[in-house]
């Protein structure tokens, strides 16, 4: 089932949570609603659920207007950052619940309920906690089960707010590639809330990045980490170095550094931020011409397969990050302290003027 | 003056129906207290103003009002009106006092359960007032156990006004057998072992329940 929500518009006291958003999401799609604290994006989700209601603006469902039904109407999924399992109930209940609890027309009987949860605990891989109470449960358990809970019945459209936000790193990866799994199995039109880029990345069919209230850039998640629209989008989406400099009919200088940007040959000596990725630094022994810049090795840290390297510009004095392999540091033999030579293979130039807000 | 302890032993059996009295008096005021509790919280937790001001203007006057004026003002108040004896009076008058801080503690449990839990109970279909008493009421009323219990030893206690209206309870039994043989403190003795053994009984049933209820959140 699709989602069409235009402009929608919903301020808290003085507080602009959301501003003319426009977005189609399509029918059995993961969309990621992807932003820092404040973004608004637990905002949007609400009120695709009916939990919240927009000042102005429309949602609809498969062309269906669905803006004044309350949730209940809605046919949505919900899933709770905290869970919201209901503590006076077993698993087994809290599933069934929302089957229960249907009009005596629309209710199933009670064996086609329990055939149906017990599918669902399966489906969760958790059929022996049946008869636990939510208290007795670990955090990634209790999110699983909020999930069934959710899907138990049958909705149109399935929304999570921060579904992982409450768990330890390692259970948060092992439930992001189970919910990917899960609706590969299951494609059931999904949005859900974070602010965890990785996890964005990692799990979304499309990227919805927000900031203040707007969307700042949609796409599938290659699409946005590889060509951002803007410097806010390349800034939230992973490490960045911020080289500040000049571009001037197509030549690029950042200190003693010199490069070609012919996408920039109209430009006439305007201000620039280069924005480079810590992976996208290529680090050399030596110099060769304006192509490389002269810094000292500050920090080095060699955990795992990528060595973590921070240096210092000796031109501008400007802090780098740099990610290489384990294999190029040991071949580098690189040592705090060291002087050593560095180049953009690859970078993103934005004219600060041109994004003043 | 000696006290005479063999009267505590001798006389204690004649204060069984006094104390029956005193339950019952207790028992009809707590149950008449929890209907007025329950629906005064939902007219406390209310955004309809009709609802919301009359119910916080009787808690407030309640709670802002000693409970031997409350009885007096019943007692003499509606015997005016209506043909009341002190029994009904008494149960009438405990029974809006109890109801006033019982509500009280309804509108505190209910509020202590999370947002969440209605928010979760609507996207899974339930109307409000239907998420309202199948997820929070069941939750709130669990939370409510400790503060109930401690009310319903407050109104075991308070049930000893009532005598100040003629009704034949355990402080006005003891009154009426110390005024006939001026031995007051031992029968004020023994009105006070049958209250602590009353209050005691209830506190115990009370934790058990509490214990019993505790299980989905162990």
């Amino acid at each position: 089932m699709s989602i069409e929500i235009t402009s929608i518009s919903k301020t808290f006291e003085s507080f602009k949570a959301l501003s003319d958003i426009n977005l189609k999401i399509n029918t059995g799609e993961l969309v990621a609603l992807l932003g820092p604290s404040g973004s608004g994006k637990t905002t949007l989700l609400r009120i695709i659920a009916g939990l919240e209601t927009a000042d102005s603006g429309s949602i609809m469902f498969d062309g269906e207007d669905n803006t004044g039904k309350s949730t209940q109407d809605r046919k949505v999924g919900f899933v709770f950052q905290h869970y919201a399992l209901f503590k006076h109930m077993t698993v087994f209940e809290n599933i069934a619940f929302g089957l229960k609890v249907r009009p005596s027309k629309l209710r199933p009987s009670k064996e086609v309920i329990e055939k149906k949860v017990n599918e669902l605990l399966s489906l969760v891989k958790m059929e022996e906690l049946a008869k636990r109470y939510p208290s007795q449960l670990s955090g990634g358990q209790r999110q699983r089960i909020a999930l069934a809970r959710a899907l138990a019945v049958e909705p149109r459209v399935l929304l999570l707010d921060e579904p992982f936000g409450a768990l330890d790193a390692k259970v948060r990866k092992d439930l992001r590639r189970w919910l990917r799994k899960l609706h590969d199995e299951y494609p059931i039109t999904s949005v859900f809330v974070t602010h965890d880029q990785e996890e964005a990345l990692d799990v979304a069919d499309r990227i919805v990045i927000l900031n203040q209230g707007k969307i700042e850039q949609m796409g599938t998640p290659e699409e946005v980490y590889d060509n951002p629209t803007n410097p806010f989008v390349y800034n939230f989406l992973g490490n960045v170095n911020l080289f500040h400099g000049r571009v001037h009919n197509g030549i690029i200088e950042l200190g003693s550094l010199k490069l070609d940007s012919p996408e920039h040959s109209e430009a006439v000596d305007r201000k620039i931020i280069s924005y480079i990725r810590p992976h996208d630094i290529e680090i050399s022994l030596e110099q060769y011409e304006n192509e490389f810049v002269a810094a000292e090795v500050i920090f080095i840290r060699a955990v795992g397969p990528i060595v973590n390297l921070e240096m210092k510009r000796i031109d501008s004095g400007e802090y780098i990050e740099a990610e290489i392999s384990k294999d190029i540091y040991k071949k580098l033999a690189l040592k705090e302290r060291q002087t050593v030579f560095v180049k953009p293979k690859d970078f993103k130039v934005f004219i600060p003027e041109d994004y003043m807000i | 003056m000696k006290y005479d302890w063999s009267i505590l032993i001798e006389k204690f059996p004649i204060f069984l129906p006094a104390a029956f009295e005193t339950l019952k008096i207790t028992a009809a005021a707590i149950i008449v207290g929890l209907v007025i509790g329950l629906l005064t919280s939902m007219c406390r937790i209310s955004k309809i103003k009709l609802i919301y001001y009359p119910a916080t203007f009787y808690v407030n006057l309640v709670r802002g009002t000693p409970i031997l004026l409350q009885l007096f003002i019943v007692y003499y108040g509606l015997t005016d009106i209506v043909n009341l004896s002190a029994y009904p009076s008494a149960i009438i008058a405990f029974g809006l006092h109890n109801g006033a801080y019982i509500s009280e503690i309804f509108r505190g449990a209910i509020k202590s359960i999370d947002r969440g839990q209605f928010e979760a109970a609507r996207s899974i279909g339930m109307s409000k007032f239907r998420a309202m008493y199948r997820i929070i009421l069941p939750q709130a009323l669990k939370r409510a156990v400790p503060p109930l219990g401690n009310q319903f030893i407050i109104a075991t206690k308070d049930s000893s006004l009532a005598s100040a209206v003629t009704v034949k309870e355990l402080l006005l039994k003891s009154q009426q057998m110390g005024s006939s043989t001026f031995r007051f403190m031992e029968y004020f003795l023994i009105a006070g072992i049958y209250y602590f053994i009353m209050t005691s009984i209830l506190g115990f049933f009370v934790h058990k329940l509490e214990k019993r209820l505790a299980v989905s959140d162990r």
